[in-house]
């Protein structure tokens, strides 16, 4: 894993052409709170970028913005080319969206939940699909429960059909909020073997987090407090911004610097 | 709108319940259960034999055969009647202790009366407390009367003893189904209500929870970062909770018909028909009502506010037409209303699907708009 990283670091392999997403001074004012507060950040292609913050400051609007979920209270937002929200029908049917809450049907089974997710992103031909099934069932190394229901299974397991779920379209953008939240650190890692994996395939990965170990792993790093980026780069620049070789240190220090400017302004 | 997406959803939507024996049992077995209870309720109050005094005072004019004699032996010779003749007092004092249900006192001159084609009156007494059992008896005994009357005196016009029978509405209407011919019993005049309101009533609270916890376990998230379109959405619902309606339905009926045996009339098809363009409805409202709860106790709050005043109004308990107006407005309002109408006319009075178009079409129109109002619910956009 550790090689692999090493090889990676710096811009993704695939990371080139038109930006998959460029958001533009986007703003959302929920009531009095203001959760994005003139967020500009391009992701590039096949790239796999990380969004870092605290809890509250706008990871999870930005993902749902992403995909439609949310209309900016201004600002720009253009995924694949198309503007959303107002054309989000032509970016949905290639996004896969991995929520915060594992999201699936209990009673079903873990064929039956995917299979579903599947039918509903168009895979019409029934043999096609179900090879697709098969396939992601594989990847995500479940295709011998295929048959549990999934209220049956483990919170691990539950998790790796979710994602399961977000891939099963063959989707060029997959967007994870916190997907390893309360999973077990060599959970943790199976997952990020599946990133690379994905990515390795081309596929644009956006993934929020407040995982220090997790952001390293990334391509590229935001760092989003209150509603705004912080700094922006790979891991290794991030740490030479922050002037330490600890993420975590490094982005408090960034943080607090703003903290500053804030003050002096 | 795909169609390949809607069946997805109804697809998946049937086969959560394949999987949820809990549901299963409350669609098929509950109705069933319900039935069971109301059919043996009905069917052993209409077996029940009914106490009766009678009280002889008839006093013949010399030479005069008595006219109550006769009349009194038909009714002792009634299976649905144990008579047993008492003086006034003792006879009154029986009904007020509970050992009779109802004392008949034939007065001094009763035949002398006939004779003359006057009124002549036979007194009822009741004990009254609970209404239920005095209409009940009260019915079983004006329904001997009536027909021992038809056989002991053919030539005297049913006129001369309007007044032996008690003015209270339930009476007259056991009165006229006697010259009706047709005995019709209470289960087989409720049961088309029955049909439809547990129809409605199951679906209505399984769609709305599933769908609430559509939203709750996250899912809607994932399925509006989907192509899935909100009608689409409540349109595979719909089918979904549809197919199981029709089953239902199909279940209930034919328990209906042929366990409990419940007189029917009109065509099997049509009674299916009218209650999935009722349950249609339900599913549409289930959805739109789990907009407005957080959770499973919010949604089963709605049950009283949806379900009780359909239940009151929509005939069951008081024919629409004899509500106060503003009351009958209320009851136009109500889809269950519609399908009861149209329950009622096809089951009892045996008329076509086609003659009760009017209900059918209000019902589907019902359903239709909830549906839009429904999928401007399920909002794409959250914020």
């Amino acid at each position: 894993m550790v090689m692999v990283m090493v090889e990676r670091d710096g811009a993704g392999a695939g990371a080139t052409g038109a930006p998959m997403v460029e958001a533009r001074g986007l703003v959302k004012k929920f009531a009095e709170v203001r959760a994005l507060d003139g967020l500009s950040l391009a992701i590039r292609r096949g790239e796999t970028y990380g969004l870092l913050g605290p809890n509250g400051s706008g990871k999870t609007t930005f993902i749902r913005m992403l995909a439609g979920l949310v209309r900016p209270t201004s600002g720009e937002l253009v995924v694949m080319g198309h503007r959303v929200p107002a054309e989000a029908s032509k970016v949905l049917p290639h996004l896969g969206y991995m929520t915060q809450q594992q999201a699936l049907y209990t009673d079903l089974s873990v064929w039956e939940n995917v299979e579903f997710f599947a039918r509903i992103f168009g895979l019409k031909e029934k043999e096609a699909r179900h090879g697709r099934v098969r396939e992601v069932l594989e990847l995500v190394e479940l295709l011998d429960r295929k048959d549990s229901a999934v209220g049956t299974l483990s919170g691990g397991m539950k998790q790796r059909v979710s994602l399961a779920c977000a891939l099963v379209h063959n989707p060029e953008l997959v967007l994870l909020d916190e997907p390893t939240v309360g999973v077990d650190p060599q959970l943790r890692q199976t997952f990020w073997g599946y990133f690379r994996m994905l990515n390795a395939r081309g596929v644009t990965i956006v993934v929020s987090s407040h995982v220090m170990d997790e952001a390293d792993r990334c391509d590229r790093l935001g760092l989003i407090r209150n509603g705004v980026l912080l700094a922006e780069g790979t891991p290794g620049e991030l740490k030479a911004l922050g002037g330490s070789e600890d993420l975590e240190d490094a982005f408090l220090a960034l943080s607090s610097r703003e903290k500053v400017a804030e003050a002096v302004r | 709108m795909s169609l390949a997406r809607i069946f997805a959803i109804t697809g998946r939507v049937i086969s959560q319940f394949r999987h949820d024996h809990r549901s299963l049992g409350l669609l098929f077995v509950a109705p069933i259960l319900i039935m069971s209870i109301f059919g043996y309720v009905f069917r052993s109050q209409e077996n029940e034999v009914t106490r009766v005094a009678i009280v002889n005072e008839d006093s013949p004019a010399a030479g005069q055969e008595s006219a109550a004699g006769p009349l009194i032996d038909s009714l002792k010779a009634n299976d649905d009647l144990v008579v047993t003749e008492l003086p006034r007092e003792a006879g009154i004092e029986a009904v007020r202790d509970g050992t009779q249900q109802v004392a008949l006192i034939f007065g001094p001159g009763f035949s002398e009366r006939l004779k003359a084609d006057r009124k002549a009156v036979i007194e009822v007494t009741v004990e009254g407390s609970n209404p239920g059992e005095a209409s009940g008896a009260l019915a079983a005994v004006s329904q001997a009367i009536m027909g021992e009357v038809a056989v002991v005196f053919r030539q005297i016009v049913p006129p001369a003893f309007a007044s032996a029978v008690p003015s209270e509405p339930p009476l007259e209407i056991e009165v006229t189904r006697l010259y009706g011919s047709d005995d019709l019993e209470m289960l087989d005049f409720f049961a088309p209500m029955f049909i439809a309101y547990i129809g409605f009533f199951m679906i209505f609270l399984l769609t709305s929870v599933s769908f609430l916890r559509e939203r709750t376990q996250g899912t809607m998230e994932r399925l509006s970062a989907s192509p899935v379109t909100r009608l689409e959405l409540v349109l595979g619902y719909m089918l979904g909770f549809g197919f199981f309606s029709v089953l239902q339905a199909a279940v209930l009926v034919l328990f209906t018909v042929y366990a409990l045996q419940v007189k029917y009339s009109g065509n099997l098809a049509s009674i299916f028909v009218v209650t999935l363009a009722l349950v249609l409805g339900a599913v549409n409202l289930g959805i739109l009502l789990s907009a407005f709860a957080r959770n499973e106790l919010q949604a089963i709050q709605f049950i009283p506010i949806v379900i009780l005043p359909q239940v009151l109004l929509s005939g069951l308990l008081w024919p629409v037409q004899e509500m106060p107006g503003w009351l009958q407005g209320v009851a136009r309002l109500m889809p269950l209303t519609y399908a009861i109408d149209a329950l009622t006319d096809i089951m009892i009075r045996g008329r076509t699907l086609a003659s009760n178009w009017v209900p059918l079409v209000v019902l589907l129109g019902f359903a239709a708009v909830v549906a839009v109002l429904a999928a401007g619910t399920v909002r794409r956009e959250v914020a």
